[in-house]
């Protein structure tokens, strides 16, 4: 690995992200081959695959084999053989970076464009497409599905795409199924913490996918990147150093709760948008109700969410402090905690009676050392899967299986 | 004899020197037999010939009254019983399937039957089956009756049992032969048999002077229509000759047994065709009247016309009578194979032979089951109400013992179960069985979950494994997962082995082995030997012989003893 010029580094980082086996044509940004764009596949990447096998497979750090799935226009031998770097060695792969800052602290992350999104909550939109944010019957929905932090992390991630063309969930090119979005990703990930990097490092990695001819504005990607919170910035003697955040928002290490809502009154609990972390909204839009009422926002207990979501608001450090504050919602989960369990409703089993005292002793019997239960009024029930087995007791002692189905086809 | 009809004036032949032929298979049998098999199997006819394939004729083969079917079927590759019963079904429309084929290329000189499948008409089928029997022939007969397309007729068609040969279809659509109406024909001489004693064999040249004299133009009319061709007469299209192949001379209408050779040979011919396919007549064969001239003439010599047919003529085939026996057998009486009542009794009965009188026996297992089956049957209101006679006491004793034992075990498929204490109201509507204070057996369980929910009752769904009952949540305790009983701790098992064991001796000469043989015997201490290896082996328990042996041996030899590794 060492042997490794920057380039081939790069290039083994770029396998990695791939993650899928490399064609030949891959290797033609890092290879010194000349490069011919005329004649025949073979005529063109001859000169590549030299420096393949000298530089890379003869210094052990590549493998490679013929694809067994070729696509169908894929007639030469060359254009079937694929390139691989051995998951072994991924950890041994020395870092693409030519420069890392070490900086403590979180850094600037961004919050304006996830506070306006928020903020569309209020508006009225006469065509909501399929991420517009709104309040839905009390629920908080993205387009037309439920709001979750994931979904809206997909949404800043969409948002975040597609500010350029092409976007950055385009593949680089045809044959490579990475998109600079999954290069941001994977790079950025490589970063230990405290390690920042300046957006000119992407460059050269963009242009080894990029073959495409696509000059890509890898600074204003990243900048855009921080606009929409997936980056965090450091601005220091004039230059700026970005890192990735923990989350597409972080969370502090120590939350201040009351910060993110207001817990006091006795009629709803006031959600403070421009403060709550996305991951607590989603928290409380699992138990909650909402309303707008004069440019608030406000939350009122859900009793059949919260009903179901016992377990979570217990586990969870966010709604335990929200029992403990707000006395609406802590009613409503006593309350469910209360009635929780009293009534149980067992689905997927099979139930039969039996109207004959030997025929149940020998079913008793038979299947003592299985999960069969026998209930009260000459009742029985089991998995299904255990039906054949019951079936063939009841036709040894000499009856039939009448079957009552509650869902005659 | 008939009482309402008057005979025809025909007249009686001895048949002790003639051959008598009646049809021996049961076509209405294997009718129904070839329509099961073609609605449980896909067939599909083969490309060229649109024949059934070889497969599957020789499996329906087998399950024709035609013994040789299928040994016809290994040499020719085809059955002319089972083709017969194939056009028959095709006929009825009781089964369908491409006849004309298309020509796939230019250069194709026949028509191709690709994907060709024959399909059952399960609806007319089941509309066949459920008429009388009396319905059900007379469509059959009708079927065979009006068939006399394509010159399928009794002149230029050899009949299935093919005794008779046939003029030659020369000319065949020109002269009068393509206004003949044979469908009327055959009714007409129907209707003549139909006045014929049961009893009685007739000479078959009676019945063609009768019809010589009282129907001369039964067959083709006095004065006939003819299509393009009207020289040689009525009779132009008839040629006899002295070889089969050939067609020398027209039968002149001037001479005076032209009727006898024309509308006589055809009478012969159609008591081969129909009426003796169907079972109505008995055949009595003899030579030619005129060897050496074909077609054959007067081969048939005489005719009986059967009961049964007399009872179809006269609309009076009975329905199968049914009775219940006090041995679990019903016996069916039926003049026809009674295919409705076969499907009727298979739930609940093997079919043990199928005859005039067809045998079942009620079966208790499948009586069982077939209750179990559908609650709202009733088999012993079935019996009592298609049965003769009363059935006997012990059948039914026995039918409501086994409705009982239908009844005994009931499952509950897609049902739910709520557990619960105080179990509140709302649910009523779902309730379909209670057990005992805490369980419900319930309808619509993801509904009464949203109901539940909905009321603020924070109710548990729990979706269990198909192998095994889920506990619920923690902090839920559910009495039936209580109930389940764990698993018993699996006992080891203790086995008793027992070990022999066996020590073989090697020798390097043959007298050595001898003489230790020898004086082991002596001892009567079993040993085995193996002469071309040298060794002696025996049973460990006998060591202290083989060792006193040895002692002895050694007066006669140097021993040394080496233990070989395995």
């Amino acid at each position: 690995m060492g042997a490794l010029d920057r380039k081939e580094i790069l290039m083994l980082h770029a396998l990695i992200c791939m993650k899928d086996p490399a064609p030949v044509t891959a290797f033609t940004a890092v290879s010194n081959a000349p490069k011919i764009l005329y004649g025949t596949f073979n005529e063109q990447y001859s000169p590549v695959l030299k420096y393949i096998k000298t530089d890379l497979i003869r210094k052990g750090v590549l493998a490679y084999c013929e694809d067994i799935w070729p696509s169908s226009s894929k007639s030469t031998k060359l254009e079937r053989l694929i390139f691989h770097l051995p998951p072994e060695f991924h950890a041994y792969v020395p870092s693409p970076f030519s420069e890392l800052k070490k900086l403590t602290g979180p850094g600037e992350i961004s919050q304006r464009r996830v506070r306006e999104k928020l903020q569309e909550i209020f508006a009225v939109v006469e065509s909501p497409n399929n991420h517009t944010l709104q309040l839905n019957q009390g629920r908080f929905v993205i387009g037309k599905m439920p709001f979750t932090a994931n979904l809206f992390s997909k949404w800043q991630r969409w948002e975040w795409a597609w500010k350029f063309n092409p976007n950055l969930e385009n593949s680089f090119k045809y044959d490579h199924p990475v998109t600079p979005m999954r290069v941001l990703e994977y790079f950025f990930s490589l970063l230990g913490p405290d390690e920042w990097i300046k957006p000119q490092e992407l460059e050269s990695i963009f242009t080894l996918f990029g073959d495409d001819g696509k000059k890509r504005d890898v600074a204003e990607i990243v900048q855009q990147g921080w606009e929409m919170g997936f980056f965090a910035r450091h601005s220091l003697q004039g230059e700026t150093w970005f890192r990735n955040t923990r989350l597409p928002f972080d969370i502090p290490e120590s939350p201040i709760y009351k910060e993110y809502l207001n817990p006091e009154k006795k009629e709803h609990v006031v959600i403070r948008l421009d403060q709550i972390p996305i991951e607590a909204l989603d928290l409380i839009s699992q138990i909650a109700l909402f309303r707008i009422e004069k440019g608030d926002l406000l939350a009122l207990p859900d009793t059949i969410r919260i009903g179901r979501n016992l377990n979570l608001i217990e586990n969870d450090p966010f709604l335990s402090w929200l029992m403990t504050k707000s006395t609406l919602f802590n009613d409503v989960f006593q309350m469910m905690k209360e009635r929780h369990g009293h009534q149980i409703i067992h689905h997927h089993l099979l139930i039969a009676k039996i109207k004959q005292l030997g025929l149940k002793a020998a079913l008793e019997k038979r299947l003592a050392d299985t999960p069969v239960v026998f209930l009260p009024d000459d009742y029985m029930v089991f998995p299904k899967q255990l039906l054949s087995q019951v079936e063939s007791i009841v036709m040894q002692h000499g009856f039939a299986v009448r079957t009552v189905d509650a869902q005659p086809t | 004899m008939t009482s309402s009809n008057i005979l025809l004036p025909l007249t009686p032949i001895e048949i002790q020197s003639l051959e008598i032929v009646r049809n021996s298979f049961n076509l209405r049998k294997d009718l129904h037999t070839f329509l099961r098999y073609v609605g449980e199997y896909d067939i599909k006819r083969s490309v060229r010939e649109n024949t059934i394939p070889k497969g599957d004729a020789k499996r329906i083969a087998r399950l024709l009254s035609d013994p040789k079917a299928k040994e016809e079927i290994d040499e020719d590759g085809s059955s002319s019983w089972l083709d017969f019963i194939d056009s028959l079904a095709l006929t009825l429309k009781l089964i369908d399937y491409d006849t004309k084929g298309e020509y796939l290329g230019y250069s194709s000189s026949a028509p191709s039957y690709v994907d060709n499948y024959m399909q059952l008409n399960k609806e007319t089928y089941a509309e066949f089956k459920k008429q009388s029997l009396q319905h059900q022939e007379k469509r059959v007969f009708q079927a065979l009756v009006s068939d006399f397309k394509d010159s399928k007729n009794e002149f230029y068609t050899r009949s299935f049992f093919n005794r008779l040969d046939t003029f030659n279809s020369f000319g065949c659509a020109t002269g009068v032969m393509p206004n003949l109406n044979f469908a009327e024909t055959r009714h007409f001489l129907f209707d003549c048999l139909k006045n014929c004693d049961p009893g009685v064999w007739y000479k078959t040249s009676s019945l063609i002077q009768y019809l010589k004299k009282a129907h001369p133009f039964f067959l083709i009319p006095k004065n006939p229509k003819y299509k393009h061709y009207e020289k040689g007469g009525r009779y132009g299209n008839f040629r006899e000759s002295e070889s089969q192949l050939a067609s020398d001379r027209i039968v002149n209408e001037k001479d005076p047994d032209a009727f006898e050779r024309v509308e006589g040979r055809y009478v012969e011919r159609f008591l081969e065709h129909i009426p003796l396919l169907l079972g109505y007549v008995e055949l009595a064969y003899g030579d030619p009247i005129n060897p050496g001239v074909y077609p054959s003439m007067g081969k048939v010599k005489g005719f009986k016309v059967t009961d049964l047919f007399l009872r179809f003529m006269r609309q009076e085939i009975p329905e199968p009578k049914i009775t219940v026996h006090p041995n679990h057998e019903i016996h069916v009486e039926a003049d026809f194979y009674p295919s409705a009542i076969i499907d009727q009794f298979s739930p609940f009965t093997d079919l043990i032979t199928v005859d005039k009188i067809s045998i079942f026996v009620l079966k208790k297992t499948k009586i069982i089951e077939y209750l179990a089956a559908d609650e709202s049957r009733d088999l012993k209101k079935l019996l009592e109400t298609i049965s003769h006679h009363p059935l006997p006491p012990n059948i039914v004793t026995e039918l409501e013992e086994w409705s009982g034992h239908s009844d005994t075990f009931i499952l509950y498929k897609n049902f739910g179960l709520l557990e619960g204490r105080n179990i509140p109201k709302m649910v009523e509507a779902h309730v379909e069985a209670v057990i005992g204070k805490d369980f419900r057996m319930i309808r619509g369980p993801e509904t009464l979950f949203a109901t539940l929910e909905a009321a603020e009752q924070a109710p548990v769904f729990i979706t269990h494994g198909p192998e095994k009952l889920i506990p619920p949540p923690k902090n839920v305790t559910s009495l039936l997962i209580k109930k389940i009983a764990p698993p018993k701790k699996s006992v080891k098992p203790e086995i008793n082995i027992k070990r022999k064991c066996y020590v073989t001796l090697s020798f390097p000469t043959k007298e050595a082995i001898d003489a230790l043989t020898r004086l082991l015997v002596l001892e009567r201490c079993p040993v085995e030997v193996d002469p071309k290896k040298q060794t002696l082996t025996y049973n460990a328990a006998h060591q202290k012989i083989v060792d006193s042996a040895l002692e002895t041996l050694k007066k006669t030899y140097r021993i040394k003893i080496e233990d070989l590794s395995v």
